[in-house]
């Protein structure tokens, strides 16, 4: 047994046969033309046929990864026909005598070589970019092929693949793939992503000779690692494993669409924890019932004033119309601690940030930013269904405070003639305090929501952060069971709905535990929505299917 | 002329795609247009010049336009830039 490693950039395992695909190494630098005129004309001609096949390109990567990662191809067709790239070409065979090959091909080089030289490992991974449309042009002009052709399903191996020949792999017959180049940011990897094909790249220049063509292989693309002529223990813990996989996929599949209702007809539903648009669509797919939490700090990050009502507008906006009228839960600004931003924290050095000037109290304390949050708020719900959900709330005044920040809001909408939706405001339950003055709270309140991570450091004082405590939050400890019971039996007298949006909520340890103390919806990160649902069912009595 | 500031809060900057939608946006106007950040000058209608200012989230872009419709252009091109999400 081999292994060979990499960077695991599509997760998944793969196992079969390795076939190789080797390209003809291309000594065409040095290549010359005759007339200059003519060389040219060809070299235009071959752009023009680049540009074509682009566009029947684009028109198959829509329909295979959605117009989101197909757009790549359309970067490509206009990387081909900018002027810094054809220029360059133009002069190769204009002051060098160049054949057009030659020209194309060194423009491509002497442009992915300023791309590679960048800073940003983002830019960097565009040089294999600029390298695949340079290289579909150098095939026209030689007459030969990017397409590559496997007729029995394996594990292919190649130095690089270009996005191109990736998007048309077939997927019955392309298990997985190797490459010895390439980045986890590349296009290549990303489209790997979203055709999940596992794939492990980057595994290094000539690590996979020639001989090993044929053999039998196991990829694993989460770890990054190929794994030539497995032993019989490797193999089968592998197969194992793909089998199980591919056993809890088929067995998670029965939960999509569908929502689990108690005997006594409370629905229970299971929503997603998200932190941008782009989550909001991955959401979508791993079948969310709602946002139960949308972390509004991304919004915030990463720039140097805070953003504008518009800004946040549009972002709120977006999320409600993807929602389609499913509740999305925004969590208004949730600084300090440890999530600096330096515009609004400025240099302020707290000797225990967790305790210190962070969410609800730093917006109380520039009481405009909430406002401005809230505005957007309101104006955006006319979109669908938004809830604002306030963070760290220990005391009720910190409720009335909020609330009278709503108010002033929606009152300057209003007064400018400003249209405007309604919006619940729900509280985190978080701290201590709140769990314990949970029945002054739930009246002041359209919804609780246990934020179990903080609630479980403020009650054992200890930071999550800190291995050497960690053990005492291993396991849910009373003392915190004692405070979700307390507070979710203050919601059920006041009719109020609880849900829990911390990492617990995706326990499954726990879900009994949680669906007995009241709570009615589970947030989770996307990705567990369907195992959490199958364990809320276990605690059900019946699983039924949900318009949406 | 004519110029505006946009503050990019894409968390991945001006990368390729947005990069191609500004340099469409930009095609589509006869003034000379630029985009300006971290002290580098770019042609708005060109995909790699405007790929290697290297902009990214936080940084603060200059959009000048110089010619007959400038005034079109820079409020077209911020407006393209905010839609597209930078």
């Amino acid at each position: 047994m081999n292994m060979i490693y990499g960077k695991g950039a599509s997760g998944g395992i793969a196992a079969g046969v390795l076939k190789i695909i080797r390209r003809k190494p291309s000594a065409i630098s040095g290549e010359s033309c005759a007339d200059v005129t003519e060389e040219t004309a060809r070299l235009h001609a071959a752009i023009a046929q680049a540009e074509d096949e682009l566009t029947v390109l684009y028109a198959e990567a829509v329909r295979k990864v959605g117009e989101r990662e197909a757009a790549i191809f359309d970067i490509h067709k206009m990387m081909l026909a900018d002027e810094d790239f054809v220029t360059e070409a133009e002069n190769f065979i204009r002051n060098e005598h160049r054949s057009a090959r030659a020209a194309v091909q060194k423009a491509g080089a002497a442009l992915a070589e300023i791309f590679g030289a960048m800073e940003d490992d983002y830019m960097k991974a565009r040089a294999a970019d600029i390298l695949a449309v340079a290289e579909r042009v150098t095939d026209i002009l030689g007459g030969g092929s990017t397409a590559i052709a496997v007729t029995h399903p394996s594990v292919i191996a190649a130095h690089d693949l270009t996005p191109a020949e990736t998007v048309m792999l077939d997927k019955t017959m392309v298990l997985g793939f190797v490459t010895e180049g390439g980045s986890t940011m590349s296009h290549t990897a990303i489209l790997a992503r979203t055709m999940d094909i596992p794939a492990v790249v980057g595994v290094g220049e000539g690590r996979i000779p020639d001989e090993y063509d044929g053999s039998r292989v196991v990829l694993d693309g989460s770890e990054g690692v190929l794994y030539i002529e497995p032993d019989e223990h490797t193999e089968n813990r592998y197969l194992t494993a793909m089998r199980e996989a591919e056993d809890e996929r088929k067995r998670l599949e029965r939960f999509r669409g569908k929502t689990c209702v108690q005997s006594d007809g409370t629905r229970i539903m299971v929503t997603a924890n998200v932190g941008s648009l782009e989550d909001i669509d991955e959401a979508l797919r791993c079948d969310a019932e709602g946002i139960g939490l949308f972390r509004s700090e991304f919004l915030f990050m990463g720039r140097t004033s805070p953003p504008t009502e518009e800004e946040q507008f549009a972002v709120y906006k977006q999320a409600a119309l993807k929602m389609g009228g499913r509740e999305c839960v925004i969590r208004t600004l949730d600084a300090g601690a440890d999530k600096h931003i330096p515009y609004l924290t400025g240099d302020m050095r707290e000797a225990n940030p967790a305790l210190g000037l962070r969410a609800v109290r730093l917006c109380l304390r520039q009481p405009h930013l909430l406002k401005t949050q809230f505005r957007a708020l309101y104006r955006a719900s006319l979109f669908g269904s938004l809830s604002a959900m306030i963070p760290m709330i220990v005391l009720p005044e910190e409720i009335r405070q909020v609330r009278e920040i709503a108010r002033e809001a929606q009152e300057s909408l209003r007064a400018e003639n400003t249209a405007f939706g309604k919006i619940r405001v729900g509280i985190m339950i978080e701290t201590p305090s709140a769990a314990i003055l949970s029945d002054q709270l739930a009246p002041m309140t359209d919804f609780f929501s246990i934020g179990t991570n903080d609630l479980l450091q403020y009650t054992l004082a200890a930071d999550r952060e800190n291995a050497d405590v960690a053990y005492l939050t291993h396991t849910l400890p009373e003392s915190v069971r004692r405070l979700i019971r307390t507070a979710c039996a203050a919601a059920r007298r006041e009719g109020i709905p609880v849900s829990v949006c911390g990492e617990l909520g995706a326990d499954l340890t726990e879900t009994k535990f949680f669906i007995e103390s009241g709570v009615t919806k589970l947030s989770v990160t996307p990705s567990a929505i369907l195992k959490v649902r199958e364990s809320v069912m276990r605690e059900s009595s019946r699983l039924i299917p949900v318009r949406q | 002329m004519k110029s505006t500031i946009y503050q990019i809060s894409d968390k991945n900057g001006i990368h390729a795609r947005p990069a191609g939608v500004i340099v469409q946006c930009a095609r589509r106007f006869s003034s000379d247009i630029a985009l300006e950040a971290n002290g580098k000058r770019a042609d708005a209608k060109k995909l790699f010049s405007v790929m290697q200012l290297g902009v990214r989230c936080g940084d603060s872009v200059t959009l000048t336009a110089e010619g007959d419709d400038e005034d079109d252009a820079v409020q077209e091109l911020y407006d393209t830039m905010r839609n597209a999400g930078l």
